[in-house]
């Protein structure tokens, strides 16, 4: 190994993960800094624990609030490191563990398409990215021949939503029962349906086994089927003798020449020790998640770069947004005491209908706003996909019920056992000026460093985009013959809004955004940043718009786009 | 917030709790000292073992409270020839580790 550290990369989720992998592979010699613990998913996944060996049976509460079983250590809330917000109520998801959040992560990877890179020449709105599709389709190749995924077949794609090739994806499972309900309801309104890109082997990969279908992705994955940053990037980088990791080291600060132009290393918090500590580096990669990223730059502050360092431009910590999600909980009688059926599979969607509506026949609708959004069964909610925590679903079935037990309460169990079902939809965000965060000015973590203040603002568009969601998923309901036990969007109408809590789809992205334009972008096309020439952001902060799509596919592409012209610039000696 | 007005909370929490489960209220109001739950001291954090999960808590229920309601338990799901009662499957060792002042169950707030 070379003695010389050549690379600093901060956060070892997906972007942090992909960016190690890529520079390692290349003989790049790397240093990780993760916030958190090692994590091991052979040995730390509790793929197969039951509820009744956990806890309050593996209730979630505020310390695990996904669950006991869960794979994620932090959450919302962690002790000690708090974050404010003013305005609309934002909530923020970390992990503190190598592999960040991929452990947890819901594995569906869609690409971003064509448009979704330049909605404002499409629609003329919001901005452009730097690159087109044609650009980026390369590194989605070569991010998802990594990870593995299953997908439909190529030939099904619709505009806009761009499939791996054949050769790269591996075969879906087969629809649900009650997916094969909802695939039938929306053929009758005109909505295609097919297989989600998931980021799930169902042939084994790399020494990676298949998914047996039968436990869920949250709790991590011990045999390799589903991906992780540590199985497909950490562990393989850490082969090629190129990857030092120091873990429990929580970064905080960008250090930085005399001039400003130039980063020269990482001061980080030693968790174990207490201990404020230095790393050096000809290169700095950013990936400990969009929002640290903005709150680390804006407290990187010296005489060169009084309002943060990277921030010329005043863009760092704007323009942040999350998924606008929405579901209903529903009955279909035709399900009741429906006999066992082919209920297992991953714990995802085997089935979608992505956007549908473009061009005139947006027109003709009146779907007055950017992006559009999916349509998914919801595999965590109802159905009897079980070992999962199903006690939402127990929940469910009780919902509305007065007077209900004994024998009586067992029949109404045995009924709506598999009868009822969530549906979701997933819609983007139109990025705007009133989501941002800045530094609150009194608040410090546990170690003293300032902390993020979040500022959030629904726009128009979005409440004109919820309620286009929220029509269609009962018009689907309808059309299943379906019954609407539960709507989340009445909840937060009654409290006079119709949008959930902000950041709880955890799709939180942007505030450091990228551009042509240096005054009003804080990096380039290749996440490097305008002001800092050897500082590269490879998290989900360059986001530039936000649409139906999940975001850490296009995180791992960019953030290996990154990587390559890393690797391109240090052999040419411009590092 | 006085440790008696702590009790009141929980134990109409409690009361929530077991109508959610279908049982009547107004039954439970006849054992008022079901939730006496003690202030909690300590949850068991965010990085669990979860190949050796132990409960940081204290149980809450005395040997007459357990009895109790082991017998509304059963009279809310009793056994059948398909499936075991709720006494069977030791509900009680599921109610007696509530300790609402440390966690708020997320199914109380649906």
């Amino acid at each position: 190994m070379a003695d010389e550290t050549e690379v600093i990369v901060v956060g070892s989720g997906a972007g942090g993960g992909m960016m190690a992998h890529t520079l390692t592979t290349s003989g790049v010699n790397v240093l990780l800094l993760e916030a958190g613990r090692r994590y091991e998913p052979e040995s730390d996944a509790a793929m197969f624990q039951l509820p009744k060996e956990a806890p309050l049976r593996g209730e979630g509460t505020p310390d695990k609030n996904d669950g006991y079983f869960d794979a994620n250590i932090g959450g919302f809330e962690m002790p000690g490191q708090p974050y404010t917000y003013e305005n609309e109520q934002f909530r923020w998801w970390r992990s503190r563990q190598l592999g960040g959040r991929t452990h947890h992560f819901g594995r569906q990877t869609p690409r971003y398409g064509p448009e979704d890179f330049k909605v404002q020449t499409m629609t003329g709105r919001e901005v452009d990215w730097p690159f087109s599709y044609d650009d980026i389709e390369p590194f989605y190749d070569r991010v998802e021949t990594i990870m593995g995924i299953f997908g439909p077949n190529a030939d099904e794609a619709v505009y806009n939503s761009p499939l791996p090739p054949n050769h790269i994806r591996q075969k879906p499972p087969a629809p649900r029962a009650s997916e094969m309900i909802f695939q039938k309801a929306l053929k009758k309104m005109g909505i295609k349906t097919m297989a989600h890109p998931t980021a799930i082997l169902t042939s084994p990969l790399n020494g990676r086994q298949a998914c047996f279908y039968a436990t869920n992705c949250i709790r991590g994955c011990s045999i390799g089927a589903a991906f992780d940053s540590v199985t497909a990037y950490i562990k393989p980088a850490e082969q090629t003798g190129n990857l030092n990791i120091i873990t429990h080291a929580v970064a905080y600060e960008i250090l930085t020449d005399e001039s400003g132009e130039k980063a020269t290393g990482v001061r980080y918090i030693d968790t174990q020790s207490g201990e404020k500590k230095e790393v050096f580096a000809k290169v700095v990669v950013l990936a400990p998640g969009a929002m640290e990223s903005s709150r680390i730059l804006l407290n990187s502050k010296s005489a060169s770069a009084p309002n943060g360092l990277a921030n010329s431009s005043g863009m760092v910590g704007k323009y942040i947004s999350d998924t606008l999600f929405t579901s209903l909980w529903i009955h279909i009688p035709e399900l009741d005491y429906a006999p066992a059926h082919n209920e297992d599979g991953v714990s995802q969607p085997h089935v979608y209908a992505p956007w549908w509506l473009h061009g005139d026949a947006k027109e003709k609708d009146g779907a007055d706003f950017s992006s559009g959004y999916k349509i998914e069964v919801d595999p965590y909610r109802g159905g009897r996909f079980g070992p999962p925590s199903p006690n939402a679903t127990f929940r469910i079935m009780l919902h509305g019920q007065k007077g209900l037990y004994g024998k009586k309460l067992k029949d109404h169990m045995r009924r709506y056992y598999g009868s009822l079902l969530g549906i979701r939809t997933l819609g983007g965000m139109s990025v705007n000026e009133n989501c941002y965060l800045s530094i609150d000015p009194d608040v410090k973590d546990k170690w003293g460093v300032p902390v993020p203040r979040f500022h959030w603002q629904w726009s128009d568009e979005d409440y004109r985009r919820g309620e286009h969601m929220n029509k269609t998923l009962h018009e689907l309901a309808k059309n299943m013959g379906a019954n609407v036990i539960f709507d989340a969007f009445d909840k937060s109408r009654e409290a006079g809004k119709i949008m959930e809590i902000a950041g709880e789809v955890n799709h939180e992205i942007g505030g450091c955004r990228m551009g042509d334009d240096p005054t009003t972008s804080v990096l380039n096309e290749f996440s490097q940043t305008w002001d800092v020439d050897n500082l590269y952001i490879a998290d989900g902060a360059p986001f530039v718009t936000h649409v139906e799509k999940n975001p850490t596919l296009t995180i791992m592409a960019m953030s290996m786009r990154a990587a390559d012209n890393i690797i391109e610039r240090l052999k040419g000696n411009d590092l | 917030m006085s440790k008696k007005q702590k009790m009141t909370a929980n134990r109409r929490r409690v009361l929530k709790l077991m109508a959610i489960a279908g049982t009547s209220a107004a039954y439970l109001q006849n054992y008022p000292n079901m939730a006496n739950a003690q202030v909690s001291q300590k949850g068991y954090g965010q990085d669990v073992d979860v190949n050796n999960p132990v409960v940081t808590w204290d149980k809450t229920l005395d040997a007459n409270q357990l009895k109790s309601l082991s017998v509304i338990g059963d009279l809310i799901i009793p056994a059948d020839d398909k499936s075991p009662s709720a006494s069977q499957l030791n509900i009680t060792d599921f109610v007696d580790y509530f300790d609402l002042q440390l966690y708020l169950m997320q199914f109380l707030l649906l």
